[in-house]
């Protein structure tokens, strides 16, 4: 009895001091969470912005119903946002992987083309931006140069072409995969090297101990580093915002560029169809991160 | 242990009302609308010239020009003047968070950030239509404002002492050089066809364009071609269906006798980084320049000669004359202000869009005003500078042009980023005249 009573008041002082986190989490994270699922059930536009209007029960999922029926602005958005996180995945994460199994041999220099490796993912994601509108620039950009000297007045204009500029935007971050990879180095680098040294002994080689050691206890770090990677791909915004607005005809629009476009980038403010749009990009974040978790095995190796 | 229990509660308890107390402001005493020093009435004003002279001189002339208003009423009244850091679109996002609390800048310079339907739905904004009724000077210096701004339901919520004045700047040489004629000397859209081929006949290109701003000011100006255009234009932001001939005929127009007339290299992405377009009008690369009339302070000095460029306006088919004048959304105030605060605000609206400060604004290059008041022809011998006189010109020009219509952008609504957005597949002929306007239907359909 006096035992639970003690316990009662170490759990009265637990709470106590997690309670300012909980408080903040509430509002600062769940509030707004459950606020935005909330008025994607809602008319809230400029006629009546301070004041959300349920839609009513027969109309309640109309927002929901527009995107997927009328809006093309959305469906485009929601087929690139997939795609990003498709091309992450088979694009970045794979040369992050292989970028460290190499780096991790420490051949000549390996220090040095590490750091130049992430030397784009400390750089502003605005900054990379610009340094892209001026590469594509169809007067003074290299890569209009380089195409006119393949085909001498091609004149390619990428980001004022449909098919080109999805692509342009796509190089803009799609090879930046440098911060994944300094943690599957450091995750390389923390195995057992005693592993390894037995590997040598049987004559394994090379190959074989990337392929039957490395790889397989890389794997939980591989799945964290794809959750990572699909997550940028399926929020990318500010690539979007700098060097293409979105354009051209829309083809470059992005859930949350279209979640901002929605919202705040027009003058109808229409804030309910932005944030039902904001409640299926978050469906598929959650989606994604149960698949990828499931598919790597995440959380068994965290657990390990 | 007791000790120990009552510090863990203290510290606990602290830190949670350490973070309730944060959020809390004074907000009662900022709205106060005396200041306690010296009990006047007091309005703040909020602008967005904030730029310092060597950045933007003309910024620097209207702090001076509001400074000096405050400075004449010191003793009647506190006009506290603010500068936004963040420019006229921080204003206006600002503005949207007041809002959403029920608040609302005392008055405040939007810049062309149209706040006004937002505002005037949470019932936020003054109607300044009655003090423009009731008064014949101050209805004059917003010239083109009164009528532009009057909403459906007769109320007018802002006003503006400057205007998006805008036709089109020509470079007379590169004219001259292919044996084309100037714009001054065409009476229809066939003259301007025929300058265009014999400027690209000549390796001149016609000009640089871009998927945005420069192409919208070009099919703004076209659609003043006639009478049935003008019409369907005028509807704008009301129109049924962009299956409409006339509109049908300004896409067909663009996309064969504009886009396709210019290469790659002169037609950019679009967006706000994108002024290529204005750097090979500068650098004397291109014969035209779709931009309004403040482009003058970009050619001092500029490597195509100063002295080579003249202001244009648009030709139509029926002989006249158009210019694109947008008023757009400037002062605003709140209606929640006292009578006394109210009349300051006034006050001030009528001070901005005197035709001293009209006069003013025009001669010192800031840009052109609505003020119907003004006569450039006086204004034009007080200017010395060869860019000042270069928009004086152009101002003149638009203030005589026969019609005089709001720009694309005031005029389509959200549907202006739909509509340029199918400029590039217009010029690289993926897209046809039909398949845009087809688009462009379910564009709006999707907005409503």
């Amino acid at each position: 009895m006096k035992k639970r009573k003690r316990w009662n008041k170490k759990s009265f002082f637990i709470l106590a001091f997690i309670a300012p986190a909980i408080l903040l989490f509430v509002l600062i994270y769940a509030y707004p969470l459950l606020n935005i699922i909330a008025t994607s059930f809602c008319e809230w536009n400029s006629k009546n912005f301070t004041a959300p209007k349920f839609l009513g029960i027969s109309h309640m999922f109309d927002n929901y119903k527009k995107l997927f029926t009328i809006d093309a602005n959305f469906q485009q958005a929601l087929i690139n946002s997939l795609k990003w996180v498709v091309l992450t995945l088979v694009i970045q994460v794979p040369f992050s992987v292989l970028t460290a199994l190499v780096l991790s041999k420490k051949n000549k220099g390996w220090r040095f083309i590490r750091n130049v490796f992430v030397i784009p993912n400390i750089i502003s994601t605005a900054a990379i931006g610009l340094i892209f509108l001026n590469m594509y620039s169809p007067s003074r950009g290299i890569i209009t140069e380089i195409c006119n000297i393949i085909s001498p007045g091609s004149n390619v204009s990428v980001l004022a072409e449909e098919n080109m500029a999805f692509w342009g935007v796509t190089f803009s971050f799609i090879l930046f995969g440098g911060s994944s990879c300094l943690l599957l180095l450091t995750q390389i680098f923390s195995t057992d090297s005693s592993i390894y040294e037995a590997a040598k002994v049987d004559g394994a080689s090379s190959l074989q101990i990337d392929m039957k050691i490395t790889l397989p206890l890389l794997k939980p770090m591989i799945g964290t580093v794809a959750v990572m990677a699909a997550n940028y791909g399926l929020l990318l915004y500010n690539e979007i915002a700098l060097i293409t607005g979105g354009g051209p005809d829309n083809a470059t629009y992005s859930l949350s560029y279209y979640i901002y476009k929605t919202a705040l980038g027009s003058l109808k403010l229409n804030f309910a169809r932005a944030n039902a749009a904001g409640v299926i990009q978050m469906l598929i974040g959650i989606i994604l991160v149960g698949m990828i978790y499931r598919i790597f095995s995440v959380k068994k190796g965290l657990e390990e | 242990m007791k000790r120990k229990q009552f510090i863990s509660i203290l510290l606990a308890g602290m830190m949670i009302g350490t973070m309730a107390l944060t959020g809390c402001g004074n907000g009662e005493k900022e709205k106060e609308g005396k200041s306690a020093e010296n009990e006047l009435p007091t309005v703040t004003f909020t602008h967005g010239f904030y730029q310092n002279e060597s950045e933007w001189a003309s910024a620097a002339e209207m702090r001076k020009i509001y400074e000096e208003f405050a400075e004449a009423h010191k003793d009647e009244f506190n006009f506290v003047i603010k500068a936004d850091q963040s420019g006229t679109e921080g204003i206006y996002n600002t503005a949207l968070n007041d809002l959403s609390s029920g608040d609302f800048y005392d008055i405040a310079d939007f810049g062309g950030w149209d706040i006004t339907e937002v505002a005037a739905g949470s019932d936020a904004i003054l109607d300044l239509k009655p003090y423009l009724d009731e008064d014949a000077d101050f209805k004059d210096g917003v010239g083109v404002c009164y009528d532009q701004n009057l909403t459906e339901d007769g109320k007018i919520y802002t006003v503006r002492e400057q205007i998006e004045g805008v036709g089109f700047w020509y470079n007379q040489k590169l004219f001259e050089q292919a044996g084309a004629a100037t714009p001054d000397k065409w009476t229809s859209w066939k003259d301007f066809d025929a300058a265009v081929d014999k400027l690209a006949a000549a390796g001149i290109s016609p000009f640089s364009l871009n998927a945005g701003w420069p192409t919208n000011l070009l099919a703004a100006g076209y659609s003043q071609r006639d009478e049935a255009s003008r019409e369907f234009y005028a509807n704008g932001k009301n129109v049924e269906s962009f299956g409409d001939e006339s509109f049908k005929g300004t896409m067909d127009f663009l996309q064969n006798n504009v886009l396709k007339k210019i290469d790659s290299a002169h037609f950019g992405p679009g967006g706000d980084d994108d002024a290529q377009y204005m750097e090979d009008f500068k650098s004397g690369d291109s014969a035209m320049l779709f931009n309004g009339v403040w482009a003058t302070g970009e050619f001092v000095d500029c490597e195509a000669g100063i002295e080579n460029l003249r202001p244009a306006v648009f030709p139509t088919d029926d002989g006249k004359k158009a210019g694109l004048l947008s008023g757009g959304c400037g002062y605003v105030v709140s209606n929640k202000l006292d009578e006394e605060q109210t009349e300051i605000c006034i006050e001030f609206m009528k001070y901005m869009t005197s035709p001293e400060i009209a006069s003013r604004i025009v001669e010192k290059g800031i840009g052109m005003v609505p003020s119907k008041t003004v006569d450039y022809t006086e204004v034009q011998s007080s200017v010395e500078t060869p860019e000042g006189k270069l928009l004086v010109e152009a101002c003149q020009q638009l203030q005589s042009a026969d019609i005089q219509v709001l720009g694309w952008g005031n005029t389509f609504g959200d549907m202006e980023s739909e509509i340029q957005n199918k400029y590039a597949g217009l010029k690289d002929g993926t897209k046809t005249v039909d398949q845009v306007t087809e688009e462009l239907d379910q564009a709006k359909a999707a907005l409503e």
